[in-house]
């Protein structure tokens, strides 16, 4: 059932959602090729001008697709199961894990894809920049910090660094999509103002989830700036700090998706509310 | 084994119980009207039934079963409402249907569908109501299930597409399976029922075959039901 | 679509009537096989529960028998056909003279009545006829 509930949900995301993608990179396309001009000496001013509009409008757009991306996936959600639709989703032999699998897994692969695309376009809309900085490096800086680094034990601290980023990178969206769905199932279970308490719900907990990240992040700072040696860290212990954080935060995401997982799973099965 | 059974079945929204310990057996192979005012329970029935809704107290059982994940796959909903996805045709809607009921029969949905003369590749959200409805009536009544719950199947369709949602109900009747209609149009649903549940307050008033009641009182459903229903 | 039904009386003996003046005007022939339970319940518009119940009424009163699994037959034997339509006929003239009763003619000015007519019109009500 799993596999079908997949299916359908990319039918019903994917006209909406490749345009978005779609648009930006060729935007970012035309970006980049008047970004060229401005770090040639010789361009024309009006080329000069458009190219830094098209920089203006491309960030703009980068912002809009990935809002767009992250409502597209929230307004499913909403439909599937607070419209009228869900008189017959809801009646539907699927269970409501399932249900909510179906959605968290095709809007968590939307969004690392939208990353992915994001972080692409960001690379060719610049294109001019990076050709600057390539035709300038020769820096022995660099080979100083490679220096550094090249130890095998030490490049440890390094991996475990980039693989937690990994990790926060797929676990945080998907537990801050679960958030969303905890705020709607929990708004739509109220008689009147449904949609307006699933807004309000939102926000509200993004500002609750804020606090509760704050304050262990706080006192670990705390813990890590009392022992006065730290000033005085290599490379390698400032990067095990650093990994001390991220496991936490980490901790803190998982605890995030695993409750809100709860939350959504309860209002859908016991507080559905359709009317 | 009874289809449905409720045992002290009862749901309160806030302090007001829209169900008041209902006790009920449905047997298969009945054709049963579910009447009663605005307010009086028979939505709240159809959903406890679904598993939309859960009971306060009491029980609500299916074929012996909770209501979950197995009893969806044998109760076949209609609601009053249109709850087709609009983005889809109505091919695609067939196949959604295909692809979630094991019990969907395909080929009586597209025997309908070629019937009413409802085009494949049309979009529902450009449909009429009346399509709309019609469309959905034929994916509800082409699955093979064990209980039919259909919520003002008739409500808002002209006489003709009364008259054929109504033969498409005799005509799906099967001894193993029992189809429970709420609606108002008493009288022109009167015909198709052998068994009828006046529901007021979320009480159960009557619920006996219609054969009796006609015998006993001499009066039809629908006078019955104005009588006791009056202002 | 649907057959009419009056409020007052059952279904089921309502249908009981319909089936019998179809069978004893030969609609349905001797012998002959009627349409299954459920496609009768269909063209009637009633419950297949109700069409039975019908059914099962005719058999008692003679004019048809139950084989499983084929389907219900019209009886054969016309003499039970024959009479089943007399016990209607006088019905119907009863009702007639039930009728004339309530406006106030007695049996014999409406038997006279109804020779009057005949004469006029030389041919059974109902026909076409040829002035």
């Amino acid at each position: 059932m799993l596999s079908k509930c997949l299916k359908h949900e990319f039918r019903a995301t994917y006209a909406l959602i490749l345009p978005i993608l779609l648009g930006v990179l060729v935007f970012s396309g035309i970006t980049g090729l008047t970004s060229t001009a401005l770090y040639s000496a010789d361009s024309p001013t009006v080329l000069e001008i458009i190219a830094v509009f098209a920089q203006l409008i491309f960030n703009i757009m980068v912002g809009a697709a990935s809002i767009g991306v992250t409502i597209v996936c929230v307004l499913r959600y909403w439909r599937s199961f607070h419209s009228d639709e869900g008189y017959l989703t809801m009646t539907m032999p699927v269970s409501t894990h399932t249900h909510i699998f179906s959605k968290l897994i095709v809007a968590e692969i939307w969004l690392l894809v939208t990353v992915l695309v994001l972080y692409l376009a960001s690379i060719i809309a610049n294109v001019g920049l990076f050709q600057e900085v390539f035709s300038a490096v020769e820096d022995v800086e660099m080979a100083g910090i490679a220096d550094e680094v090249v130890d095998i034990a030490e490049m440890r601290q390094v991996f475990l660094f980039l693989l937690l980023c990994l990790i926060i990178l797929v676990v945080s969206p998907a537990a801050g999509l679960l958030q969303m769905y905890a705020a709607i199932s929990l708004g739509h279970s109220f008689n009147k103002y449904k949609k307006l308490l699933s807004v309000v719900f939102i926000y509200v907990f993004n500002q609750v989830l804020g606090i509760l990240y704050f304050i262990p992040m706080l006192l670990l700072l705390v813990k890590a700036f009392e022992n006065e040696a730290i000033f005085f860290a290599d490379f390698n212990t400032v990067m095990s700090g650093m990994n001390i954080f991220m496991v936490v935060l980490l901790v803190l995401s998982i605890l995030q998706g695993v409750g809100f997982y709860f939350m959504t799973h309860y209002f859908l099965n016991k507080k559905l509310n359709l009317q | 084994m009874s289809l449905l059974e409720c045992r002290a079945l009862t749901k309160c929204f806030g302090p007001v119980p829209a169900l008041n310990g209902i006790n009920l057996t449905i047997e298969p192979g009945h054709i049963v009207g579910l009447l009663g005012p605005n307010g009086s329970g028979k939505t709240t029935l159809i959903k406890l039934a679904n598993g939309l809704l859960t009971p306060t107290y009491g029980e609500i059982l299916i074929c012996g079963m909770h209501p979950g994940v197995q009893t969806k796959a044998l109760v076949s909903y209609l609601p009053e409402r249109i709850a087709l996805p609009e983005r889809m045709t109505t091919g695609q809607a067939v196949n959604y249907y295909a692809d979630f009921f094991p019990d969907f029969r395909r080929d009586r949905a597209i025997e309908m569908i070629c019937n009413l003369g409802i085009e494949e590749k049309q979009r529902i959200k450009a449909m009429s109501k009346g399509t709309k409805e019609k469309l959905q009536l034929i994916l509800t009544m082409s699955r093979e299930a064990k209980l039919y719950l259909l919520d003002e199947p008739i409500g808002g369709v002209d006489p003709a597409t009364r008259d054929y949602i109504l033969r498409t109900i005799i005509n799906n009747y099967n001894p193993d399976a029992s189809v429970i209609i709420s609606t108002h149009l008493i009288s022109d649903v009167e015909q198709v029922l052998d068994e009828v549940l006046f529901l007021r307050y979320g009480n159960i008033m009557l619920h006996d075959s219609v054969d009796n009641i006609r015998n006993e009182k001499g009066m039809s459903i629908d006078a019955l039901f104005r009588e006791v229903f009056r202002c | 679509m649907s057959w009419i039904f009056h409020a007052d009386q059952p279904i089921y003996l309502q249908l009981r009537r319909y089936l019998t003046e179809a069978i004893v005007t030969g609609v349905y022939a001797p012998g002959q096989r009627l349409p299954s339970v459920r496609e009768l319940a269909m063209e009637a518009g009633v419950n297949p529960n109700t069409m039975q119940r019908a059914l099962t009424e005719l058999e008692q009163d003679g004019l048809i028998s139950a084989q499983a699994t084929v389907g219900h037959f019209v009886t054969s034997e016309e003499g039970q056909i024959r009479m089943v339509h007399r016990a209607m006929a006088v019905e119907k003239a009863k009702e007639f003279l039930r009728a004339m009763q309530s406006i106030g003619c007695s049996p014999r000015e409406a038997i006279a009545l109804l020779e009057k007519i005949k004469e006029e019109h030389h041919e059974p009500i109902g026909m076409q006829g040829t002035d």
